[in-house]
């Protein structure tokens, strides 16, 4: 969560001026040298794979209850990760849950970052009344406990996982602006884009060819770095029962529906939470290591 | 005799807001370019070259309060940008200082070239790429052909000047407006930069402003000079006529402080003093604190650019004189 308090560490990563091909094949051999950042990577690789082969996978149905089977422990027979209090397979569980934790976050991510690098380009490129405008908003939401604005958000919307996406969309997209507007300041003071100009190329052209191409790198990191964040927060508003509703499996609502059974049935709780703290470990290592890699000058201050 | 200026600057004032208050970058310029000559722009930093090159292209980030640039009979001002946009670059292109912030690194040189004919002639792709080749040729950059598809990084530092020099003859325009070509690059590759806009300027009729502070490239490659500082004008003139006989103090001094054309042993005379300080209001003549001829009147009143006959102009009390003087 601490990515979100300190936009800075991911602040003026603007593509070195003499960058071009020599540095952006540097950085993919700088990412496999690092041992956490491809760590992280196999476990998004291996939980994306789990989540898309659900359907096909020899899984027990995750809906299906078995008044007969509670809250068995891990390891009996037909139930590798033990079942919850309504007997339902927790391993299925996780992986139906998985995908709706990882589309959740992808489209919210997709939502936050389209939205927010519309208006960081804008308030960065245009400067001036639009940036003050634009960036008064952003401080509007920034105000707002952003946990408490989602909640607030998805009370307004009604629950469920489509409101719940919107409202984590929403909430993320301050994140995004404001880096992507620091990142577009810096790439406006290059002389390419006086020269651009100076031929002739007015502003769309400008923002399409010589700033959005130059704000890629810092963008792929904010990009990783959230959706980890995004992962919590969807299971977060569905332990609270706004996100996921049943008996759509979810995470969070795993989590909550785990909470009761705490000391008799401990497993129904741990699983979703190794789960959740698995896949965030896994994109937040990543995202430092892409971090690191796009931008070597930030690896020695870091978090 | 003498054709229509290409370029006729009038009274051109560009300010800046600064916290410090306005700064007049540009006060009240006039300056004529003839089709084909290469006019020089000297003067020290911050004495409102850049300021003007930028405002004549309309692409200063401070305000043009006053003036007019007519560029083929047509205020330039007055134009809308939709208009000027299909000016830049087309018909008035511009080279910048350092080759290595000028180009994009993440797009191909030859891409780059093309980008300005693709949309101001309406080449195709691959048209634009066959045109970028042959510009890249014409700038003399070895393996051209090879070379387009190149990024940025991959040249060397007179290279990529080369690519911006292709990039900005690419419409073969009326004016080319160089700030500070060869300042960044190695002094061998300075004298190949300025022999390729000489014969740049010789095949294509194009007009260059040259703007420098190196008094030998001017020297070099000026037809015409006009002496900048504080945001004025204060000497303009034939090349080799004003380094032969300087008219304003600030020429003589600029002169005096470099080693061209003296003897060996003789010492350099730096020109005393700071110039005034962006947003300064200086009484009189902005020069006056620092001229050795200054008089008291120097310092009460403000000196016009006078014609001073041969085509000459200076901005100097005491040269107004005597032009009064002659023609009384």
């Amino acid at each position: 969560m601490s990515e979100f308090s300190s936009p800075t560490a991911v602040t003026n990563q603007v593509t070195d001026t003499y960058a071009g091909r020599r540095a952006a094949a540097m950085p993919i051999a700088r990412l496999a040298r690092n041992r956490m950042a491809m760590l992280g990577l196999a476990v998004i690789v291996v939980v994306t794979l789990l989540a898309l082969l659900a359907p096909v996978l020899p899984l027990a149905d995750p809906n299906a209850i078995n008044t007969t089977a509670r809250l068995k422990p891990p390891g009996s027979p037909g139930a590798i990760l033990g079942t919850d209090q309504l007997g339902r397979d927790i391993l299925s569980r996780l992986i139906w849950g998985a995908r709706v934790s990882l589309l959740v976050a992808v489209v919210a991510a997709s939502i936050a970052l389209s939205v927010g690098t519309l208006i960081g380009v804008l308030a960065g490129y245009f400067g001036g009344l639009v940036d003050n405008v634009f960036m008064r908003l952003i401080d509007v939401l920034l105000a707002f406990p952003y946990v408490l604005l989602a909640i607030a958000l998805v009370s307004a919307l009604g629950p469920g996982l489509i409101n719940a996406m919107i409202a984590i969309a929403i909430v993320n997209i301050s994140f995004y602006a404001r880096n992507v507007r620091s990142a577009v300041l810096s790439v406006k003071s290059m002389e390419y884009i006086d020269a651009a100009r100076a031929a002739g190329a007015g502003h769309l052209r400008i923002i399409a060819l010589d700033i959005l191409p130059n704000i890629i790198a810092p963008i792929v990191v904010l990009v990783s770095l959230n959706i980890g964040w995004m992962v919590t927060e969807t299971a977060g508003l569905s332990f609270v029962g706004l996100g996921a509703q049943p008996p759509t499996s979810d995470w969070g609502s795993m989590l909550a529906d785990g909470r009761r059974f705490i000391l008799v049935a401990p497993h129904a709780i741990m699983m979703p939470g190794i789960a959740i703290v698995l896949l965030v470990f896994a994109f937040n290592s990543l995202g430092d290591g892409l971090r690191d890699a796009l931008d070597p000058r930030l690896r020695e201050g870091g978090r | 005799m003498t054709p229509e200026p290409i370029l006729r600057i009038r009274g051109l004032k560009t300010q800046f807001q600064s916290a410090a208050g306005v700064v007049r970058a540009v006060d009240g310029v006039d300056l004529d370019v003839y089709p084909g000559e290469i006019v020089g722009i000297v003067g020290e930093s911050g004495s409102g070259k850049s300021a003007l090159a930028f405002s004549i292209l309309r692409l200063t980030t401070g305000r043009i309060v006053a003036g007019e640039v007519q560029f083929r009979g047509q205020n330039l001002l007055d134009l809308r940008e939709a208009e000027m946009e299909k000016l830049r670059g087309d018909r008035i292109a511009m080279i910048f200082q350092d080759p290595m912030t000028s180009l994009n690194p993440l797009m191909r040189v030859g891409k780059q070239i093309g980008e300005a004919l693709r949309y101001h002639l309406r080449l195709s792709r691959r048209a634009a790429t066959a045109k970028a080749a042959e510009l890249l040729q014409a700038v003399h950059l070895p393996d051209a052909r090879r070379r387009v598809h190149d990024y940025p990084h991959q040249l060397s530092g007179g290279q990529r000047q080369r690519v911006a020099i292709a990039m900005g003859i690419s419409c073969t325009p009326d004016l080319l407006i160089a700030d500070e070509p060869t300042t960044a690059l190695d002094v061998t590759i300075q004298a190949q930069i300025l022999n390729l806009i000489s014969e740049t300027r010789q095949r294509t009729n194009t007009a260059v402003l040259l703007i420098t502070h190196d008094l030998g490239v001017v020297a070099q490659l000026c037809d015409r000079v006009a002496v900048m500082y504080a945001g004025q004008v204060v000497e303009q003139g034939r090349t080799a006529d004003v380094f032969a006989d300087p008219q304003h103090p600030y020429t003589i001094g600029l002169l005096g402080s470099t080693p061209h054309g003296r003897q060996r042993g003789e010492p350099l005379r730096p020109i005393p003093g700071q110039p005034p300080r962006p947003g300064e209001i200086v009484a009189g003549c902005p020069f006056a604190p620092r001229c050795t001829l200054a008089e008291e009147h120097c310092r009460r009143r403000a000196p016009d650019l006078i014609h001073i006959g041969g085509g000459r102009h200076a901005r100097c009390l005491l040269r107004t004189e005597v032009a009064y003087e002659s023609a009384s």
